[in-house]
C-alpha cells in the first residue's frame, strides 16, 4: 500500500491528527521552514476556533443527594475544573464521600478527556497535540482506575503540555513532582528503610534508559537490578501534601497537592547507581539522579526509537532513529530540545514515505471527524461509542500507556467497534437521539472528504463515481447520486487506517 | 435529506452490487475435543498471598501478621512445611481437595528480569529469553493450526433491531477467544481471534468489495487484511440464550469466565480460549488488595468449573502469571518485583494436587529474597496443550523445551 501524496500532504498526514482542507491548502501555500515554525515556534499560530470549542463545551451531570450535598442534574454543564488550582484539585480528590460525589471528582477527568479530543479536533497547532498525546503515553498515568488520579489529572496534563516542546529533562523533573505520578506509582508513600520500587523500576525502564537487559546473551545493559534499589533509596521521601502524618511530627503535612521532600522518609547514606556515587543530600539526590537519567545515552535512544515509532512506522529505518537520537544528544541542555527534535523527525521523515503507521481507534476517529468538526457534539453516547474502541483516554491498566503497535488493536471487537464509530456518524442512528450529521454537514463532508482523499489513487479507483467540483467558497459538493456510498467506502478503506 | 440505516444499506448494497453470498463453507464442527483455557494475572501475583509456608521462620519474620497466612486452611502438601491456603479462597480450596485442581510452587521464567514488560513479553512469546523464537505468541501458534471459523448464512425473521434488513451470518464454529480486551502479545500472529465485545454487526452485511480493499491491500497491510477477513463475520452466539447457572463475581475477570462457560457448553467448537485478568501489581496495602483479587479468582473458577465440569468434552484451565513476588514486605506493606510464583491448573484427570517442592523458605539475602523459580512455566502450559492438543507437535509452540510437568 502507497500514499500517493506530495511532500507536504504527506506530513500532514503523519504529523496531524489527520488533514482538513484549509490544512492542506495552508501547508501548500508556504514553506516547510514556515510551517515548522508555526508548529513548533517561535510563530505559533493562534487557535481562536479553538478556543470558541473549548468556550462552549459542556457536559452532563447528575447525581442524588448524599449527607452532605444536594441532588444535582445539569444537562448542559459547562467546564469548570481544568483551570482549578494544585489546591483545589487535591481538596476535591481527597475529600470525604459524604462531603463530594463521586461524579464530582470523576468530572475533571471527563472535562479533560472531552477538552483532549477538541484539541485534537480543532487546534492548529497539531504536532504539538500530538505530543501531549505521546508523554501521556510515556509518563502514563491510568486515571481512569481511580478517583483521586481522576481529580489530580488536569495538574498532570498543565506539566506535561507546559513542556511537550520543551527540554526533556525539565520535563522528567516535573514529572517526578507531580502528585499522579507520585501516587500512581506508590513514591508518594515510599519511606526508608524498606523504600517502595514501583516508581524507580519504571523510572528506568519506562521513563527514561528503556528495557533492563540481563542476559548474558544480551548487550547494552543499561542497568541493573541493585540500580533499581538504588533508584528507590535515593527518591524515598518524594510526596506530595495530602494532610498526612509523619511519625514524629505533630502537624500534618498541608493538603496543598504540591510536591513535598520528607527528610524522615528519605534513606541516609551514600548511594551508587549506574556507576556513580551519589552523597548523603536529601532531595537533591534525586535531582542529581533524574538530570543524570535525562542526560543519559540510552535515554536518547529510547527516546527516539519511541518517537520513530509513534510518528513513523513500528520498525522506522536505523538512519531516522540515529538522526533523531544525534538531535536529542546535541540539545539535552536546551529549552526547546523536543520542537529541534521533532524539527529533525519531520524533515528526515520525508525521505522515508514507504513507512506507515496504524492509526489506534481514537486516531482513526479523528482523522474522520477533522473534516467536519465544525458538526461534532459530544455526548455521553459518542463517548462511549469511541470508549467501545478500546482506547477509552486513560483507561489502559498499566504504567506503559496504551500500546503502539498494530497487532495489539486487530482483536475482531476492536475493529468492530473502530468501525461502528463511522457507522453512527453516518446513520444519524438512534443511538444519538437525532440526527448527528445535518444535510448540510452531509454536503460539507462530501465536498472536504472527498477533494482531500480523491488524489490518492488507490481511493479514487474504488469510489467509482465521478467527483463533483469543489466550492471552496461553500466547501460543498452537490448532492450527487452514491455520495453516501461514497463516503462509506472512502471511510472504511484502508487508507484511513493508517498514516 | 434524512435517511434511515436500513435505507441506507439499500443503498450501499444496490450502487455497489453488495449483499451477494460470501463464498464461506458451513458445516457444524462442534464435538467432543477438549478445551484449553489460560488465565494471565497480569501484574505479578503474590503467591505468598493465595499459599504459603506459615510455620517457616524465613516466612514469619519477613512478613508481619496480617499479611500471613496463619490462619488459613491447611494444605498436605508437604512434610516440611506447614502450607496454608488463603481463606479468601474457599472455591480453589475445594477443588484442589476434590484433586480437580493442581498446585505447582516455584514457577516462573529463567530470565532475571524483574520488568513486568519483558516478563510478561516472554511468556505470551512462550520463550525462555526474549531473544527466542519468531515473534509470535504461543497461543497464536497453537491457533493457527486449528480450523477457522465457519459460518452459515441464515435469514431472521422480518423487523431485526435495524441493523440488517434480514440477513445474519452465525457462527457455528468458534475455535479461539480472547476474552478480555486488547490482544495481548501472545495471540500476535494469529488473525482469527474472536473476542467476547457485544458489538458485531459491523460493514453492515457483506461488503466485498470493502473487504477486497484489505484482501488485496499488499504485504504491508497483511495483518489487518487477516482480521478484517474475520470481521465481516457477524458474530452472535449461536441459537439459545445460554444463562450461567452459577453466580460469578462482578468485575471483567468474573464476566470473562461466565462468556467462556457459555461457549463451552453451547458447544461451537472452543478449543482454546484466554482471558487478561489485570490489578496483581500490589507494592502497597497489599493485605487489604490482595484478598479482593484473589476472591475474585477464587469464585469466578469455582463457578466456572461448576459450569463446564459436566460439559460433553473434557476441560483444562492453567492460570500463571509474570513473576512473583518478594518474601519481605516493604515499608508501605506491598511487595517488590521477585522471581518465582505459583501455577494453577484445572482439570478432571490430574495425577496429584501438589506439583514443586514445598520447602520451608530459604534465609533471605539482603533483607528480600524471593521464591526461586525451580519450574519452568513452560514446562507447565506445555503439559496442559499436550493434554488438550494431543496431535500437536509441541516443538511448534514451545520449540527447544525439554520436558513437560507430568501433570495428568
Amino acid at each position: 500500500m502507497q500514499f500517493l501524496l506530495s511532500p507536504s500532504e504527506r506530513i500532514l498526514r503523519r504529523f496531524s491528527y489527520g488533514p482538513n482542507y484549509l490544512e492542506i491548502q495552508r501547508i501548500k501555500q508556504i514553506s516547510l521552514a514556515q510551517w515548522l515554525d508555526e508548529q513548533l515556534g517561535p510563530n505559533i499560530r493562534r487557535d481562536d476556533e479553538l478556543e470558541v470549542a473549548l468556550a462552549s463545551a459542556s457536559y452532563p451531570i447528575s447525581y442524588a443527594a448524599g449527607k452532605n450535598f444536594p441532588a444535582v442534574n445539569e444537562p448542559n454543564r459547562k467546564f469548570n475544573t481544568l483551570g482549578k488550582s494544585a489546591a483545589q484539585l487535591n481538596a476535591l480528590a481527597h475529600a470525604s464521600f459524604d462531603d463530594v460525589p463521586v461524579v464530582e471528582r470523576s468530572r475533571a477527568l471527563v472535562e479533560l478527556s472531552i477538552t483532549l479530543t477538541l484539541r485534537r479536533l480543532w487546534s492548529t497547532r497539531q504536532v504539538e497535540e500530538m505530543l501531549v498525546e505521546f508523554w501521556l503515553d510515556h509518563f502514563y498515568v491510568a486515571a481512569a482506575s481511580d478517583f483521586k488520579l481522576e481529580a489530580l489529572m488536569p495538574l498532570f496534563e498543565r506539566v506535561v503540555r507546559t513542556h511537550a516542546l520543551g527540554n526533556f529533562s525539565a520535563l522528567l523533573k516535573e514529572v517526578a513532582r507531580q502528585p499522579c505520578m507520585l501516587m500512581y506509582l506508590d513514591n508518594a508513600i515510599s519511606y526508608a528503610p524498606a523504600p517502595n520500587e514501583n516508581y524507580a523500576r519504571e523510572l528506568l525502564e519506562l521513563h527514561t534508559l528503556g528495557a533492563q537487559l540481563v542476559d548474558s546473551s544480551e548487550i547494552g545493559a543499561a542497568y541493573t537490578e541493585d540500580d533499581v534499589k538504588a533508584a528507590a533509596q535515593i527518591l524515598s521521601g518524594w510526596s506530595y501534601g495530602y494532610g498526612q502524618t509523619v511519625v514524629g511530627r505533630v502537624d500534618k503535612l498541608a493538603s496543598t497537592g504540591e510536591f513535598v521532600f520528607v527528610p524522615e522518609w528519605h534513606m541516609l547514606g551514600e548511594k551508587q547507581i549506574l556507576g556513580a556515587r551519589i552523597t548523603d543530600s536529601g532531595v537533591a539526590e534525586g535531582e542529581t539522579l533524574l538530570a543524570m537519567l535525562a542526560r543519559h545515552p540510552a535515554t536518547a535512544k529510547n527516546l527516539a526509537v519511541k518517537l520513530c515509532q509513534r510518528f513513523i512506522s513500528e520498525n522506522p529505518p536505523t538512519a531516522l532513529v540515529q538522526a533523531v537520537a544525534d538531535t536529542w544528544a546535541a540539545n539535552v541542555e536546551a529549552p526547546d530540545q523536543i520542537a529541534n527534535v521533532m524539527r529533525t523527525l519531520i524533515t528526515e521523515s520525508v525521505k522515508h514515505e514507504s513507512q506507515i503507521k496504524f492509526r489506534r481507534p481514537q486516531e482513526y476517529a479523528l482523522a474522520v471527524m477533522r473534516p467536519v468538526r465544525g458538526y461534532v457534539r459530544i455526548t455521553p453516547d459518542f463517548t462511549y461509542t469511541l470508549a467501545k474502541t478500546g482506547q477509552r483516554l486513560f483507561s489502559w491498566p498499566a504504567p506503559d500507556g496504551f500500546p503502539d503497535i498494530e497487532a495489539a488493536w486487530l482483536s475482531r471487537d476492536q475493529l468492530n467497534s473502530r468501525f461502528n464509530i463511522v457507522i453512527y456518524m453516518l446513520l444519524a442512528n438512534q443511538r444519538f437521539g437525532e440526527s448527528y450529521f445535518n444535510p448540510q454537514a452531509w454536503a460539507d463532508l462530501a465536498g472536504q472528504f472527498l477533494t482531500i482523499y480523491a488524489t490518492e489513487s488507490g481511493m479514487q479507483s474504488r469510489f467509482n463515481v465521478n467527483l463533483p467540483e469543489y466550492d471552496a467558497a461553500t466547501r460543498q459538493v452537490k448532492y450527487f447520486s452514491g455520495m453516501q456510498d461514497a463516503l462509506y467506502r472512502a471511510f472504511l478503506h484502508p487508507h484511513m487506517q493508517y498514516r | 435529506m434524512t435517511f434511515n440505516r436500513r435505507q441506507f444499506i439499500a443503498a450501499s448494497a444496490a450502487s455497489a452490487g453488495l449483499m451477494s453470498a460470501p463464498k464461506l463453507a458451513f458445516s457444524a464442527t462442534a464435538g467432543t475435543a477438549p478445551t484449553l483455557v489460560h488465565v494471565f494475572l497480569r501484574g505479578g501475583m503474590d503467591a505468598m498471598m493465595l499459599a504459603a509456608p506459615v510455620d517457616s521462620a524465613v516466612y514469619r519474620s519477613a512478613r508481619p501478621g496480617f499479611l500471613r497466612l496463619d490462619d488459613g486452611a491447611r494444605l498436605d502438601a508437604s512434610s516440611t512445611a506447614d502450607f496454608r491456603m488463603s481463606n479468601f479462597a474457599p472455591e480453589l480450596l475445594a477443588l484442589s481437595q476434590a484433586k480437580q485442581m493442581s498446585l505447582i510452587w516455584g514457577v516462573g521464567h529463567g530470565n532475571r528480569t524483574r520488568s513486568h514488560f519483558q516478563s510478561q513479553e516472554i511468556m505470551d512469546l512462550g520463550a525462555g529469553t526474549l531473544k527466542e523464537g519468531d515473534n509470535t505468541g504461543w497461543l497464536a501458534r497453537i491457533g493457527t493450526t486449528l480450523p477457522k471459523p465457519e459460518l452459515r448464512l441464515e435469514t431472521l425473521p422480518t423487523g431485526g433491531d435495524g441493523y440488517f434488513n434480514n440477513v445474519a451470518e452465525r457462527e457455528t464454529s468458534i475455535p479461539t477467544v480472547h476474552a478480555s480486551g486488547l490482544l495481548p502479545r501472545s495471540w500476535y500472529g494469529d488473525g482469527s481471534v474472536s473476542g467476547l465485545g457485544d458489538s458485531p454487526r459491523i460493514l453492515m452485511g457483506h461488503d466485498q468489495a470493502v473487504l477486497s480493499d484489505y484482501v488485496y491491500g499488499g504485504p504491508e497491510i497483511k495483518a489487518l487484511g487477516l482480521a478484517m477477513q474475520r470481521m465481516v463475520i457477524a458474530k452472535v452466539l449461536p441459537d439459545k440464550d445460554i444463562a450461567p447457572a452459577r453466580a460469578y463475581p462482578g468485575g471483567e475477570f468474573g464476566i470473562a469466565m461466565a462468556r467462556i462457560a457459555e461457549h463451552i457448553k453451547a458447544d461451537v467448537g472452543l478449543r482454546l480460549a484466554s482471558v487478561d485478568f489485570t490489578n496483581w501489581d500490589s507494592h502497597d496495602n497489599q493485605a487489604s488488595l490482595a484478598p479482593l483479587e484473589i476472591a475474585q479468582l477464587s469464585k469466578a473458577l469455582g463457578a466456572f468449573w461448576q459450569e463446564v465440569a459436566g460439559a460433553s468434552h473434557p476441560v483444562v484451565v492453567v492460570v500463571s502469571t509474570e513473576f512473583g513476588r518478594r518474601v519481605a514486605v516493604n515499608q508501605t506493606f506491598g511487595t517488590d518485583h521477585g522471581r518465582g510464583s505459583l501455577a494453577l491448573v484445572l482439570s478432571q484427570n490430574l495425577k496429584q494436587r501438589f506439583f514443586g517442592n514445598f520447602a520451608p523458605l530459604a534465609p533471605l539475602e539482603n533483607g528480600n529474597g524471593d521464591l526461586p523459580v525451580e519450574i519452568d512455566y513452560r514446562e507447565v502450559l506445555s503439559a496442559c496443550v499436550a493434554k488438550t492438543f494431543p496431535s500437536l507437535a509441541m516443538a511448534r509452540v514451545f520449540p527447544g523445551l525439554e520436558r513437560s510437568l507430568a501433570l495428568f
